[in-house]
């Protein structure tokens, strides 16, 4: 359960004053069986959100204040990973409670707006703790991402109780607001909330009444329209941390691993007899080709894995069908250097750049070579 | 795109008449039609027909998400959800034009067809309780309401910007829908 509860208060009233009373709604973040009753609401097909509501007997009410809240568009807050993909998160993951009261004595739907906004203040990141609301949830006009808040009856009864209730200090000592409809039902006609009496009468009591036809305007005034961090976003983001990390130190030790070496072309001083390396992409096949005149002994190929761990290839793909080979292979001029030892030497073009090889990677640069150019660019 | 299916209810236990029932279509990347959030609203016999109805029709809808948005309890007569529901699951076909369209009828929900409308004169009193809309909304009822009773009521609507669609069957629907390959053998 969640350490985090807004309250809000929802006056209920009769015109005789009779059954007055302030019932408080609040909404609280809970995962799938963390309490006994989950598992009861699934057994008898009940909605999770709205079953804690039987007791008080609003169960039908929360059921129509779930479904309808679906409506509103609110954004999930940046690090809300899993809501991302479960969009009604923030909803399916609340549990409407209502106080210790028993209310089968008042009829009417006008706690709807009150739990209406307990859900909201407890998905969001509200500054808000505590508010007070009466009013329903409306059938009659439909926006595509808002709710219609309709009238509803025994408005001046239930102002009656919130300033008597203030002045007997049962409310938090905190300016609050008020969401009403903006008119209310007596004796079959409408009429204007703002022009009774009790709102001035509540405002000098640091409540301010505030008639709402749509409940995005709640929305706006309670800073409610992002949701905040779940449970579920947490772990979502601690498993994407974890999956984070794991990439960035491969692609580090790839980094690493690939660093690029550059490599000098040294401009060879002794004569060598030419030896044709040619080795596919994974060295897992190394053919050697002995491009010596008649009459010199070759040398040994120079293969770079046993000498610098780095295996260097020059050249350019042979064709096939221009060599024995029936692989694509990758071919080097290897020189033995008499005093310097193992040595890639090779005849640097004029434009040519210092060349820079990746460790395990084929040298890019490479010069044309006909099958008779061995003996002219090799020295 | 976010889609809505109104249906009008009248018969209530315990409300005043005249409200719709809101029906929320929301695409989905995969799933098929999920209707999961509609139980235990107290239309669970209404999905049970509906997903019978899918499980038959060679017509496949597009993976969507249905929720009831706005709804009453205690509705003495929930037939009429029924065209509502199966209609809600084709609304996300990539050529349906509709945003929301408003449904009404009874579907016989072995032959497809749409009989007729309990109380359809009150429903439509419904409708022109909604006033002028901004954009227009298709308004689907049994062609068999569409006689000389009802034409008088009927006429307003137009001017209402809302557009007659008389249907026989789910067929029609489904054709409106741009499923035009649609057959009454499929």
């Amino acid at each position: 359960m969640s350490t985090f509860r807004a309250t809000v208060y929802v006056p209920l009233a009769e015109l005789t004053h009779q059954n007055s009373q302030l019932l408080d709604v609040y909404a609280e973040n809970q995962l799938f069986g963390e309490t006994v009753l989950d598992e009861k609401a699934m057994d008898k097909n009940w909605n999770f959100v709205a079953a804690p509501l039987r007791d008080a007997g609003l169960y039908s009410e929360g059921l129509q204040v779930v479904s309808a809240l679906r409506k509103l568009n609110l954004k999930p807050s940046f690090w809300a990973v899993y809501q991302r993909v479960k969009k009604y998160a923030w909803l399916d993951n609340q549990r409407l409670h209502a106080g210790n009261h028993h209310i089968e004595n008042c009829e009417g739907n006008s706690a709807q707006l009150g739990l209406a906004i307990a859900l909201l203040l407890n998905a969001s990141a509200s500054p808000i703790r505590y508010a007070i609301a009466t009013g329903s949830l409306s059938l009659d006009k439909h926006k595509d991402f808002d709710i219609a808040i309709a009238a509803v009856a025994n408005v001046p009864e239930k102002l009656d109780l919130l300033i008597e209730k203030r002045q007997a200090n049962a409310l938090p000592d905190l300016p609050l607001y008020c969401f009403t409809p903006t008119h209310y039902k007596f004796q079959g006609e409408l009429h204007p909330v703002v022009d009774l009496a009790q709102v001035k009468q509540l405002a000098a009591l640091n409540i301010t009444v505030k008639p709402i036809a749509w409940l995005s305007e709640a929305v706006k005034l309670l800073k409610a329209d992002s949701t905040r961090c779940l449970k579920q976003d947490k772990w979502a983001n601690g498993i994407l941390g974890v999956m984070g990390s794991v990439c960035a130190a491969a692609l580090l030790y790839r980094t690493w691993v690939y660093y690029p070496i550059p490599i000098k072309i040294l401009a060879g001083k002794h004569l060598a007899e030419p030896f044709l390396v040619c080795t596919n992409r994974d060295n897992s096949a190394v053919s050697y080709n002995d491009l010596a005149r008649d009459g010199s002994t070759p040398i040994m190929p120079l293969f770079a894995a046993e000498n610098s761990a780095y295996n260097v290839g020059i050249g350019w793909i042979v064709q096939p069908e221009k060599t024995p080979f029936s692989q694509q292979y990758y071919v080097a001029f290897i020189h033995l250097g008499e005093q310097t030892g193992y040595k890639l030497i090779a005849k640097q073009p004029d434009n040519a750049a210092d060349i820079t090889v990746v460790a395990n990677e084929v040298l890019k640069w490479y010069w044309p070579m006909q099958e008779t150019a061995a003996k002219q660019i090799m020295y | 795109m976010r889609k809505f299916v109104w249906v009008p209810v009248v018969s209530l236990g315990r409300e005043a008449t005249g409200q719709f029932l809101e029906i929320m279509s929301e695409p989905t990347l995969m799933g098929g039609i999920n209707m999961n959030a509609l139980k235990n609203c107290g239309f669970n016999k209404n999905i049970a027909h509906i997903e019978a109805v899918l499980t038959q029709l060679s017509v496949k809808p597009s993976s969507a998400k249905l929720y009831l948005t706005g709804f009453l309890v205690n509705l003495s007569n929930t037939q009429g959800v029924n065209l509502g529901l199966l209609i809600a699951c084709f609304m996300q076909a990539p050529a349906c034009p509709y945003q929301k369209i408003i449904v009404t009828g009874n579907l016989d929900t072995e032959k497809l067809t749409v009989t007729d409308a309990v109380n359809f004169e009150a429903k439509i009193q419904t409708l022109l309780n909604l006033g002028k809309q901004a954009e227009p909304i298709a308004f689907f009822f049994p062609r068999v309401m569409l006689n000389e009773n009802n034409a008088a009521l009927l006429a307003p609507l137009a001017a209402m910007n809302i557009r007659l669609k008389p249907i026989d069957s789910l067929w029609d629907v489904l054709v409106d829908f741009g499923l035009t390959q649609v057959t009454e053998d499929a």
